[in-house]
């Protein structure tokens, strides 16, 4: 696997790397949690003394998967299943949240059928939306139905003092998060939108204090840009990929925001006050984080949510990264796009596989787009 | 509901549609004095499917003067249809519709509107076709009333969501979702009250929509006759345990539009009667639907709509008879829970646990049970695009029938969309696999 240096900070002091920080892991003997993509209560991980380390885009070639799941499924999941029936690490457990039938059935490939010796979970967050006591009170049981797999899987109890220390450590993390994106959307960071991401994405696979030292320390060291961008826009999609934030930084477009499940739909945009139960506080900090068509949130909450976050950064335009096969996402698409520029935002889909997106058409398509607001 | 349009609706529910049904069925008769002798490997044709088709036009038919007369809602095929009977709505089956579409191969041309408005062709077929109705396609099932509301569960797939919520936008009218979470283990009690507790929800809006109050009672009713409709479609699917196989499951494909869209409705009681009397004689006199019946074979997922007659000739003149399907047992193999002393609460357990919505070992098991109940040599796996939640993990259910014993294929196409399926590679395929079963 090849490493991947992490971001320089201005001081030029390099953030821990996935790799580097993944191999620290293992040689500490801290047991990991691989978690696949989505929306789930990290704290609960962490409270269990684990590393939890999401699995959205592994650098991984295609191997098992092919003899596991059609082609005519997602570059994510089928990356995630190879990276999974692969990985030597320190991982004890899988989790892979309800996000979508792919993943669905990739749990229980693992699970079932090809018996995987790990443990694997699956988190499913209600989706109904008719009646929010019944689903808040639905979504604090599948977090606690959670809880005992996690402890056999990492071989420690979770305790009421840890779970507390985890939740609250959860929310720095977020904090430090929304302070980023605000610096970015003020427009006081300067930096590609791969270095940003790098920084962002930090936070799928550390602990939350060291996320926050690192996000802190980006943050001291960045000053305004010193190059005017072209545009400004909101990103909206599954994650920020590589290939694509290439091509945004050549053509000189400034991610500003973003609508990604990886990073922007899981934060909320306002800080949530913390119940006292740490339960009700995981529950309720899932609640609170942006609408996702994962969790069928409201088409109208989605455009909402993105002209929200595109005014408040004053971006002029909402690009939508499609990953093939999604149809999570894709169904969305004529919606959001239609609603979006009727309220004078311009929109482009790009469509493409993960770490595959840096190809011609993409961007030809991306300057093209450019040139029409011009 | 306005009181001509109402007048129009039973008039045509009472004489003008039955006068069209005597009509045609005096035509097909007349037809079928002249078609020629079915194929020798074939038996001869169910004689209910005249019936069948006889109570599909006429749903079809009213569907068109339902508006404005009864309150209508489109539902997905797992949605528990029971509670939106009790308030008498007319319902529409756009799955079914899908369905009918793709038969009829005009899969395509139904789904153009929704992607020239932007969805992408590797969406589900049955829902572009869908979104395309929605967009002013015209199918040849006539046009489909308007809904009032739309009914949709999760329990088959959360892609049924995804489509649904763009036909809230499209036709701005409230969405229902009978959310069921996956059932990765057992079922536990809180997701059963979670479920539950949506079902009583639901109660004020579908008063509200169809300005009728809840009467439990009815309710209750519709729920027997729900379950008894469902036992009975599964008889009729275990009658293809004997030898020779009364049916085939390409009749049982076409034979189970009544326990999927009009679950709940004494018409749809009523003909399963007929059909279980039919299959049963068929039994008694050794009428088989493939003649000699040399293997018998499983299928798993949804049909392939555009192909179901060329299989059905291609499998039956080799002597192959699929006695058995994953598909069409769904809507038979869950509703023994169905107990009107918990009406709530069973509803949610019999939905919940149906095969879609389980873990893929529970798949497994089902089919190895199929394999011994109807003596199955082989099965044969529709890797559908449009269907992944079916689809994904196939290739290992394949693996663990195969070490099993089992002679398997997988057949990579769609349920409507012709443009994903390579003729050339399938048959050469499938020439292989009956090689195989010698």
């Amino acid at each position: 696997m090849t490493t991947v240096t992490g971001p320089m900070f201005r001081d030029a002091t390099p953030a821990p790397s996935r790799p580097d920080s993944l191999a620290g892991t293992a040689r500490s003997g801290i047991p990991i949690v691989a978690v696949f993509p989505g929306r789930y209560p990290r704290a609960l991980i962490e409270a269990a003394g684990a590393r939890a380390v999401e699995i959205w885009d592994p650098p991984v070639p295609p191997s098992h998967s092919v003899e596991h799941v059609q082609p005519f499924t997602c570059s994510v999941a089928r990356r995630g299943f190879d990276l999974a029936r692969t990985t030597r690490t320190n991982v004890r457990a899988f989790l892979f949240p309800h996000t979508c039938d792919t993943l669905q059935n990739l749990f229980t490939i693992l699970r079932d059928l090809v018996a995987d010796t790990r443990h694997c979970f699956l988190f499913c967050a209600p989706r109904s939306h008719l009646s929010p006591e019944a689903r808040a009170r639905y979504l604090v049981h599948a977090i606690r139905e959670l809880a005992p797999g996690i402890e056999k899987a990492v071989g420690r109890d979770i305790t009421a003092s840890a779970l507390d220390a985890a939740v609250r450590a959860r929310r720095l993390a977020e904090e430090a998060k929304r302070n980023l994106y605000r610096r970015r959307a003020e427009g006081s960071i300067d930096c590609s939108n791969a270095e940003f991401y790098r920084v962002v994405r930090q936070d799928e696979f550390m602990p939350p204090e060291e996320f926050v030292r690192c996000a802190a320390q980006f943050l001291a060291s960045s000053h305004p840009p010193q190059k005017p961008w072209k545009l400004h826009a909101v990103l909206s999609g599954i994650l920020p990929d590589s290939g694509l934030l290439e091509i945004l930084d050549r053509e000189r477009i400034l991610v500003v925001e973003d609508d990604l499940l990886s990073c922007g739909r899981r934060f909320p945009r306002a800080e949530v006050q913390p119940s006292q139960d740490p339960w009700t506080a995981m529950s309720d900090a899932l609640l609170s984080l942006p609408p996702c068509s994962s969790w069928s949130a409201p088409l109208p909450d989605r455009v909402a949510f993105i002209r929200a976050i595109a005014s408040a950064s004053r971006a002029r335009a909402v690009l939508f990264h499609a990953v093939k096969f999604c149809e999570t996402e894709a169904f969305d698409h004529p919606y959001l796009t239609s609603r979006l520029r009727e309220s004078g935002l311009p929109t482009l889909v790009l469509e493409s596989e993960i770490r595959d997106a840096a190809v011609s058409s993409l961007s030809t398509r991306v300057q093209a787009f450019v040139e029409s607001l011009q | 509901m306005s009181a001509g349009r109402k007048i129009l609706f039973n008039l045509m529910k009472d004489v003008a549609l039955p006068a069209a049904m005597a009509g045609s069925d005096l035509a097909s008769r007349i037809r079928h004095r002249k078609r020629k002798a079915p194929p020798p490997w074939a038996g001869p044709p169910l004689r209910c499917s005249a019936r069948l088709k006889q109570i599909m036009m006429r749903h079809y038919g009213l569907a068109r003067f339902a508006k404005g007369a009864r309150p209508v809602a489109w539902v997905t095929s797992g949605f528990p249809v029971e509670l939106a009977r009790a308030f008498d709505f007319y319902t529409v089956y756009p799955e079914n519709h899908g369905a009918v579409c793709g038969a009829r191969k005009v899969g395509p041309q139904m789904s153009a509107p929704a992607e020239a408005a932007g969805f992408s062709p590797d969406l589900c077929s049955y829902a572009r076709i869908d979104l395309g109705v929605a967009l002013g396609a015209k199918g040849p099932a006539g046009t489909l009333p308007r809904p009032d509301v739309l009914l949709c569960s999760n329990n088959i797939c959360q892609t049924v969501l995804y489509w649904y919520r763009q036909l809230a936008w499209m036709y701005d009218v409230p969405l229902l979702l009978f959310d069921t979470p996956f059932v990765a283990d057992d079922l536990s009690d809180a997701s059963v009250d979670y479920m539950a507790s949506q079902l009583k929800d639901f109660i004020p809006h579908l008063e509200r929509i169809s300005r009728r109050p809840f009467d439990p009672d009815r309710f209750t009713k519709i729920l027997l006759r729900a379950r008894d409709t469902s036992l009975l479609w599964g008889q009729c699917l275990q009658t293809m345990a004997a030898r020779p196989a009364p049916m085939s499951i390409f009749d049982a494909f076409v034979h189970m539009a009544p326990v999927v869209s009009l679950r709940g409705l004494p018409v749809a009681e009523q003909y399963y009667e007929v059909l279980l009397e039919e299959l049963s004689q068929r039994v008694k006199d050794g009428v088989g639907a493939i003649r000699p019946e040399r293997h018998r074979l499983l299928w798993d997922n949804i049909a392939v709509w555009f192909k179901v007659a060329d299989f059905a000739r291609i499998f039956g003149s080799a002597g192959l008879a699929f006695v058995a399907a994953t598909y069409t047992s769904a809507w038979a193999e869950t509703t023994h829970f169905l107990d009107p002393s918990k009406p709530f609460h069973s509803v949610a357990r019999a939905y919940a646990l149906v095969v879609l919505n389980r873990n893929l070992d529970h798949r497994v098991r089902l089919m190895k049970r199929m394999v011994q109940d109807f003596s199955i040599d082989g099965a044969l796996f529709h890797s559908t695009r449009s269907c992944k939640p079916y689809s994904v993990g196939q290739y290992d259910i394949r693996t663990i029938l195969q070490a099993a014993g089992v002679k398997t294929l997988i057949v990579e196409a769609d349920t409507t969309d012709p443009r994903w399926y390579a003729e050339e590679a399938v048959r050469t395929r499938i020439d292989a696999f009956i090689e195989t079963l010698g």
